[in-house]
């Protein structure tokens, strides 16, 4: 690796962008910022020589934007922290989700899954498929698995989880990777025993949650006419009595009904126990295409409503209540902090298949739910092999995950490998390919990168901002546990905390 | 870099020296405009590029329009800097990458080699 140097100044290789006229925000290889006047931006390109830089130097030498006779330790030093920093890559893969059942006891008007009546045939998972299913998951050279029931509504299909559950904690016996299960569920229905069985081998729940009762029975309707969130809100507390406070987490789904009352949907999930939330756009799948009509908003339309969320948690959290934004969390962990954080729609290469895969119901194993959701409306493009038929080998050594490694490395695409916040972005190639047909994606019309960018820009502006208070809560949330006192209680000197 | 000039069915016309500017920093910058404008990209007088914005049917032709095009010449000069810092760094760039992803063993010989 000996790189040879005659002492003069060596630019190393960094990002940056203009954020207005007089301020350049510089990101370097590993996700480490700082923020330089003009001035200094064009000082920095000009220097041949550390005294070109005065001051300046030693600031960016510590941010491994420039290096001089120590360029060997630089080199060495960014590349051990872009390798902690990718550490998710050796977890191939880690994330599995399984679909019991295609059935389901709801029909939302924005299922990305388009979902069958309880009563439909030959939807669900047999016992086989689910034996070979978890055979192929243990092929996974992870140290970690997370098997993920979904649908549908998997609990339609207990015998099935109850099947793999079992089998996978047997087969690890002998395997010892770190093993979780999650049911990603509406809770419409509840059983004694379910809960019995999630509490003795410590199974979760995940489920969604879209706000007070108008909202939620709005699009998130039951077939049988009910209201869904009577029987969620009775049934979401009747598991965390059997199975734990924590048991539960909830996502909502941002429609255009509920995008303007996001203060209010925050404050019905601190009612409901929840720590935190995930502001969650609506994805470009299943019948939420069918009816964009009347659930769709515009990219720029979310991320202002996400901004003004986002300043009503800060708020909370500043007078002494925890709660904390998911997506804004993880985000501020690559920011913040040198550790790896492997989140399967914002990686470089995609997490779909390498972080990520999806079993259908008939044994068909895709890289995202996405990839399955479109093999739905017709399209099996992302179809990956099948559990009856294929290996672990051949399913996740084939030319379809090949091709996502090979297209979605946010380095070398168009756009994504000049922009400032690459080190902490990632390509969606599912995604782009239901944007635009083609699995690299068009960045300028692309609405998953106008989300990010606008979520990336409001979390750059606050960490600019640089009020102590406000970087206290978002610390907070990356070590997940309240601020040990409010900032009036700290300003009065009482640390003691609640 | 010429000035934009305004013609007629809502087009801007861009004219860029190649002595200064590459022809990736122009397509680079050119490509952030695609939401906007149809774009035609094609040589012009003394070997110069002719940038040619013509706006998307569902966009108005505004100052909105008018501003964007305008703001292709920053752009341009933007990507010009990233290529000028990509081309300073990108051995380096190289090397970082090839260190943080060669298997550890192998990591630890190349450091024995290099001592």
């Amino acid at each position: 690796m000996k790189k040879q140097n005659d002492g003069s100044l060596t630019l190393l290789p960094f990002h940056f962008r203009h954020l207005d006229r007089e301020r350049v925000l510089l990101v370097n290889l590993s996700g480490e910022y700082t923020l330089l006047s003009e001035d200094d931006f064009s000082k920095l390109l000009k220097a041949r020589a550390a005294e070109d830089l005065g001051d300046l130097y030693y600031h960016l030498k510590g941010r491994h934007i420039v290096a001089d006779g120590d360029l060997d330790l630089s080199i060495d030093l960014l590349a051990t922290k872009m390798r902690s920093k990718r550490a998710y890559m050796r977890d191939f893969t880690a994330l599995h989700m399984v679909v019991t059942t295609a059935r389901c006891s709801c029909i939302c008007d924005y299922c990305q899954a388009s979902s069958s009546d309880p009563g439909a045939k030959n939807m669900d998972m047999t016992v086989e498929v689910a034996d070979k299913v978890v055979d192929v998951i243990f092929g996974s050279p992870s140290p970690g698995i997370k098997i993920e029931f979904q649908g549908g509504e998997p609990t339609l299909n207990w015998p099935v989880i109850e099947f793999i559950v079992k089998k996978a904690i047997n087969v690890n016996r002998a395997a010892k990777k770190q093993l979780e299960f999650v049911i990603c569920s509406n809770l419409l229905k509840a059983e004694e025993k379910w809960a019995r069985f999630c509490r003795d081998n410590k199974v979760f729940f995940s489920t969604s949650l879209d706000g007070p009762k108008r909202f939620h029975d709005l699009h998130r309707k039951s077939r049988d006419g009910g209201s869904s969130y009577d029987r969620f809100v009775k049934n979401l507390q009747f598991y965390r009595k059997k199975t734990g406070r924590y048991a539960c987490s909830a996502l909502l789904t941002i429609t255009k009904s509920n995008i303007g009352n996001l203060r209010e949907i925050i404050d019905h999930y601190m009612d409901m126990g929840f720590r935190s939330i995930f502001l969650r756009a609506l994805n470009p799948y299943g019948f939420a295409v069918t009816n964009r009509q009347n659930l769709g908003y515009s990219a720029s339309e979310f991320v202002a409503a996400y901004r003004d969320a986002l300043e009503y948690i800060i708020e909370l959290n500043l007078k002494g209540t925890y709660f904390s934004e998911l997506y804004a969390e993880f985000l501020l962990m690559r920011i913040l902090t040198p550790f790896s954080t492997g989140f399967v729609d914002l990686q470089s290469p995609a997490g779909a298949g390498i972080s990520g895969a999806v079993y259908d119901y008939n044994g068909e194993v895709y890289p995202a739910d996405e990839g399955r959701m479109l093999a739905r409306m017709g399209d099996r493009r992302f179809l990956m092999g099948n559990v009856l038929h294929n290996s672990h080998r051949e399913i996740f050594g084939g030319p379809v995950l090949h091709e996502i490694v090979r297209e979605s490395c946010v380095e070398m695409m168009p756009l994504c490998a000049g922009c400032v916040y690459q080190p902490y972005c990632g390509a969606d190639p599912v995604r782009y390919y239901v944007e635009c047909g083609d699995i690299r994606g068009r960045r300028p019309e692309s609405e998953f990168c106008a989300k990010n960018m606008g979520i990336l820009d409001y979390l750059f502006e606050k960490l600019i901002e640089d009020d102590e208070k406000v970087i206290d809560v978002f610390w907070s949330w990356i070590q997940r546990e309240g601020l040990r006192c409010t900032p009036d209680e700290r300003d009065k000197g009482n640390t003691a905390g609640n | 870099m010429g000035m934009v000039e305004k013609l007629e069915d809502g087009e801007y016309r861009i004219e860029i020296s190649s002595g200064l500017y590459e022809k990736e920093a122009v397509f680079a910058a050119a490509h952030r405009l695609n939401e906007l404008f149809y774009i035609r990209i094609e040589p012009a007088a003394e070997g110069n590029f002719a940038v040619t914005l013509k706006c998307r049917e569902s966009q108005q032709n505004g100052p909105g329009a008018e501003k964007a095009a305008h703001g292709l010449l920053n752009g341009i000069l933007e990507e010009q800097v990233r290529l000028d810092i990509s081309r300073r760094t990108g051995s380096l760039r190289e090397i970082i990458y090839q260190h943080a992803f060669l298997p550890i063993e192998e990591q630890k010989s190349d450091n024995e080699k290099t001592k």
